[in-house]
């Protein structure tokens, strides 16, 4: 009998652990699913308006994009803006397959610790005219700095990278580009910063002033701006 | 208590029917009820209430209890709960749980939302929000990028349209996926859009015609001969520079 009695009181015990134990394990904070899994874009829906041939040969050049950690949905997105632009199938076939030899190419010239959105900036710039090796010296360089303990080296190489593109593209010579975004990083710019620098070029190569005397200048009110020493 | 010689069991006298009035007698007699002798009753009772209890302490059968070392004698504490009191407080438990781990998450969640609305910033990229007309469209067009607490708004003035929407890498150049609305003007088009951070190729479409912001730089890899514009969104910074 006492036995009977000391067995069901240690189930109800146990019971009542379970509970506790139920209550603690539900208390702790789950993740949200952005942080469980981390998301990756997928890209656009190739139109159905383009030929079926063309379609299997963008989703195929997509996913084996994607089997090289490289970012396919960015020719899913290509193949749709040309889409919507009306361009026949041989062009935009053209488009992506010259967007993935460029993404390739930015893969070798960061590296393989490069986001997507770095490798996507610089397909941008090779595609604006941005010397291959101007990519890649000013990869290492900040991975340099990186190295030395430069915290602000660990921030996206995107932003800059966008910025040279947009300075070679709006005429300034590809050595100067690389020179001043390559200074701005050393001292630290954000991307705000490269925004402005950029900003100030444009402004004043609209204004009539000449691309390399623009960047000069846009240099100096933003090295002012940062007020920092280089890194 | 008797027991039958049953070392073997085949020479038992009485053959077969021996051994089973053997066998009887042994389950009759394991089946008596064992008397205790009163004088044996009255000692024990007698030991166990000289057991000396520490004041106040209730003694109870319980499961929880500990050994006390000092005089050799095992003093039983603990408490007793019911079959519906353990699930009840089990419940209970369980409940608050989840009710604290909903409320925990939606903090957290509520947090890292308001963290990514309030840095949401637009690295300058226009120097004006106006701009010369499009070409092809017979009323002056100006357009407006402003980061803002909750997202990107992108604004243009088309007065005189059916509709206007914002196409990009954002929403897959979908013309039907993000519409601008009226303002009360009658000519200005908005939409506020949450945007990750990065570059963002985007153009408008007015009334079936893609047009370029008037007011934010050209996308420099336009393969299509109809030009995007970009724009550059940071959250790194709560305000708009």
């Amino acid at each position: 009998m006492m036995s009977c009695t000391r067995t069901r009181t240690r189930a109800h015990t146990r019971l009542l652990l379970a509970g506790v134990l139920l209550a603690v394990t539900s208390m702790a904070p789950r993740p949200s699913h952005a942080q469980a899994t981390p998301e990756r874009r997928t890209g656009a829906v190739i139109p159905e308006r383009l030929q079926p041939a063309t379609r299997a040969a963008i989703e195929r050049l997509a996913d084996s994009l994607e089997a090289e950690r490289l970012p396919g949905y960015a020719v899913r997105d290509k193949a749709a803006e040309g889409a919507l632009k009306g361009a026949d199938d041989a062009r935009i076939l053209t488009a992506v397959r010259s967007l993935a030899a460029r993404l390739r190419e930015s893969r070798s010239l960061l590296g393989a610790s490069a986001a997507d959105d770095e490798l996507v900036a610089s397909a941008g710039a090779l595609y604006s005219g941005v010397p291959a090796q101007g990519i890649a010296r000013l990869a290492a360089s900040q991975r340099q700095r990186m190295t030395r303990g430069n915290a602000s080296a660990a921030n996206s190489l995107s932003v800059p990278l966008t910025v040279l593109a947009e300075l070679t593209s709006a005429r300034v010579p590809s050595d100067v580009a690389l020179a001043s975004v390559d200074a701005l990083l050393s001292r630290g710019a954000r991307d705000v910063d490269f925004g402005a620098f950029r900003l100030a070029v444009e402004r004043d190569i609209r204004s009539g002033r000449a691309p390399r005397d623009a960047v000069s200048t846009g240099m100096q009110s933003t090295l002012r701006a940062i007020g920092r020493p280089p890194g | 208590m008797r027991f039958s010689p049953m070392e073997n069991p085949g020479e038992h006298p009485g053959g077969e029917q021996g051994d089973v009035t053997g066998l009887e007698d042994v389950i009759a007699e394991l089946r008596r009820e064992e008397t205790v002798r009163p004088e044996w009753r009255a000692r024990l009772e007698h030991e166990l209430a000289s057991l000396s209890v520490p004041d106040g302490t209730v003694v109870q059968r319980g499961h929880a209890r500990s050994r006390e070392e000092s005089d050799g004698r095992t003093n039983t504490r603990g408490w007793h709960l019911r079959p519906l009191t353990a699930m009840a407080a089990a419940l209970t438990f369980t409940v608050l749980g989840a009710l604290g781990s909903s409320t925990v998450s939606s903090l957290l969640r509520a947090r890292e939302s308001g963290a990514r609305e309030t840095g949401a910033a637009v690295i300058p990229a226009a120097t004006a929000a106006t701009a010369p007309a499009s070409p092809g469209t017979s009323n002056a067009r100006t357009a407006t990028v402003d980061g803002s607490n909750t997202g990107v708004r992108f604004a243009v003035q088309a007065p005189g349209v059916k509709r206007v929407s914002l196409v990009g890498d954002f929403n897959g150049w979908n013309p039907a996926a993000t519409p601008l609305s009226l303002s009360r003007d009658g000519r200005t088009w908005t939409v506020l859009l949450p945007l990750t951070a990065g570059r963002h190729t985007y153009a408008f479409v007015i009334d079936d015609e893609i047009v370029a912001d008037p007011a934010a730089p050209r996308s420099i890899d336009d393969d299509f001969g109809t030009p995007s514009s970009f724009v550059l969104v940071d959250h790194s910074r709560g305000t708009m520079p």
